[in-house]
């Protein structure tokens, strides 16, 4: 929250306190609620002092002074902690740049914000609804590598982050792979411990030369299966080892991108695909690992060697990629 | 298959267990199973048995304990005996014994309210209570962090990470996930259950119930447009009985040792 530009309540926030924001809302909204609701509606108001003034607006009746962007982000706010259920305001089929953007600005004032006490488990309780909403009903891939520093600054402070980290692997972006990687360059233990827990592969380093080595390897290894990738749906209320991400070896075989939620190739597979496809179904799991490899490993270093070895039946294909892989 | 030090096991190791009991019901998946599982000696086998029957009657306990489901921004427990951390698990208090704590969420369910995930850590500490006793639960654990299965101790951490398997046994941990939840309710997500034997599942906040009713709550939790159903994954999540075998074998030589120098 910059203190600097963040309207009149926000700077009261900032260096008085939320008890002297309540204060001077409340003196202010009893001489005149249209000027009380003008400085919440003051578009550099920062969205914490919505929350901290949620209780004064709902007991002065303020709601039908408010802006189309307080608006929604009071009623986003309201159904978290009252838990509203039922057919929910953003329902997939009603997206709307109004509710994105006030999402949006929920987010970027509110995400470096920690007010005290048992309330900050519930605004972060909202923070992670709306990092959520904002990857999985508007696949806004620029709010993922905030999300991710986010994980590991609750983290660092004790709070809750799974789901936190629920949202973030909603996607399966490799901008947010990658900023998570750089906590297993981190000093702080905990960071290269969770860093290594929410990547693939798992294994903890032990000192700063396995982690820079674990490091160098998930940059390959994001790089060479970005396009394949998918979310398992696996998290910590499930297992302690989830594996938040993988790769599509058919996807990768055949060099198809697939959507990361439904696992799906983007474009329709051709019949040539489909025939091959079939083969590879037909091998055993270790033969359709190494085709996988081989195939993406190939393409990246000889297109045109790649599109002749694709061309050759399953078990010529076999026998190229382990003799290849001698050799490269 | 069944076997015991590569032999299978007589009709008289069966029948030692009433029909009807956890301990008979997993040796008849057992012995009908396709794949083959091997045991070192009855011994150990008599210890998993036992150990699957606690976990199934803590899981009944809990159920009946009065523990409510919170989320973890407004989880609470007895300020007796746990410490509430603002990540929203539970901390055994210094000076506390473990066996106690523990003891109390079943006597005093009401007093606490968590997910799911933590209720299930709950279960397997119960249980091991009940087989192993007081003293050597508290040798076992001076501490204990009740949060979910990133916080597990590494006597239990295999209860965390789910297994491919064709058997599936009372005690079992199964989880049903829920694809397209409502990200507005994350903590429907998914639901952790103790298969009890009988055809129904324990889950906190659910209480006993069979998988189909499990999987009609969560579907009610989905978003609106939602196209995937919940479903049952076929993977299981077991402790690693082999290990807490040697724990219990081990334990009961310290005592027995003890008591002859004492």
């Amino acid at each position: 929250m910059n203190g600097q530009n963040a309207g009149v309540l926000g700077r009261i926030l900032n260096t008085r306190g939320g008890d002297a924001l309540k204060r001077t809302f409340y003196s202010t909204a009893a001489k005149d609620r249209g000027q009380a609701a003008a400085l919440l509606n003051d578009e550099n108001t920062p969205y914490p002092v919505l929350w901290m003034l949620l209780p004064e607006i709902d007991a002065l009746g303020l709601d039908s002074l408010l802006s189309p962007r307080n608006k929604i982000a009071c009623d986003v706010t309201r159904r978290k902690l009252r838990k509203t259920y039922g057919k929910t305001l953003l329902a997939p089929e009603a997206r709307s740049e109004e509710d994105y953007n006030a999402l949006r600005w929920m987010f970027d004032t509110g995400r470096d914000w920690s007010p005290r006490g048992v309330r900050l488990e519930l605004f972060d309780a909202v923070m992670d609804y709306v990092a959520a909403l904002l990857i999985e009903k508007y696949d806004d891939a620029e709010v993922l590598v905030a999300i991710a520093h986010l994980v590991f600054r609750r983290r660092r402070q004790g709070r809750n982050f799974h789901d936190l980290v629920w949202a973030l692997y909603r996607s399966a972006d490799p901008a947010a792979l990658r900023a998570i990687a750089e906590y297993l360059l981190s000093r702080d233990r905990e960071d290269v411990v969770l860093a290594a827990q929410l990547l693939p592969g798992g294994d903890v380093p032990q000192d700063a030369l396995e982690a820079q080595e674990r490091y160098q390897s998930v940059l390959r290894w994001i790089e060479e299966n970005g396009p394949y990738l998918y979310i398992t749906g696996e998290h910590f209320q499930q297992t302690s080892a989830p594996v938040f991400v993988d790769f599509d070896e058919e996807a990768k075989y055949l060099d198809k991108p697939i959507s990361p939620k439904g696992r799906t190739p983007l474009t329709p597979l051709t019949d040539e695909e489909y025939a091959l496809l079939a083969q590879f179904r037909a091998l055993p799991e270790e033969e359709r690992s190494l085709l996988a490899s081989y195939s993406c490993a190939l393409r990246q270093r000889d297109r045109e060697a790649w599109e002749q070895w694709r061309h050759l039946g399953a078990a010529q294909q076999v026998m190229a990629a382990r003799k290849g892989f001698e050799v490269m | 298959m069944l076997l015991v030090d590569n032999k299978p096991i007589d009709a008289a190791f069966l029948q030692q267990y009433p029909a009807g009991s956890i301990q008979r019901k997993a040796l008849e998946i057992m012995q009908k199973s396709e794949e083959t599982l091997r045991y070192g000696s009855l011994d150990e086998l008599k210890f998993e048995l036992e150990l699957r029957n606690a976990i199934v009657k803590a899981a009944e306990d809990l159920s009946r304990s009065g523990l409510r489901f919170a989320v973890f921004s407004k989880s609470y427990a007895n300020p007796d005996y746990w410490t509430r951390r603002s990540d929203g698990g539970f901390l055994l208090k210094t000076g506390v014994k473990a066996s106690d704590a523990i003891r109390d969420i079943f006597k005093n369910g009401r007093l606490y309210g968590t997910e799911c995930a933590t209720a299930m850590p709950i279960v397997y500490f119960k249980a091991l209570l009940d087989v192993f006793g007081d003293e050597a639960f508290n040798k076992m654990f001076s501490t204990i962090y009740l949060m979910n299965w990133r916080y597990l101790p590494a006597e239990l951490s295999m209860t965390g990470r789910m297994q491919k398997t064709k058997t599936y046994l009372p005690g079992d941990r199964r989880y049903i996930t829920n694809p397209d939840v409502d990200p507005q309710t994350p903590e429907w997500q998914g639901e952790n259950v103790i298969d009890l034997g009988n055809g129904r599942y324990y889950g906190h906040g659910m209480g006993r119930r069979t998988i189909d009713e499990i999987v009609r709550a969560l579907n009610q939790n989905r978003f609106a447009g939602a196209r995937r159903e919940a479903y049952l994954l076929d993977t299981v999540g077991r402790p690693d009985f082999r290990r807490l075998f040697r724990e219990y074998q081990r334990s009961r030589t310290q005592q027995v040792a003890y008591r002859w120098v004492s």
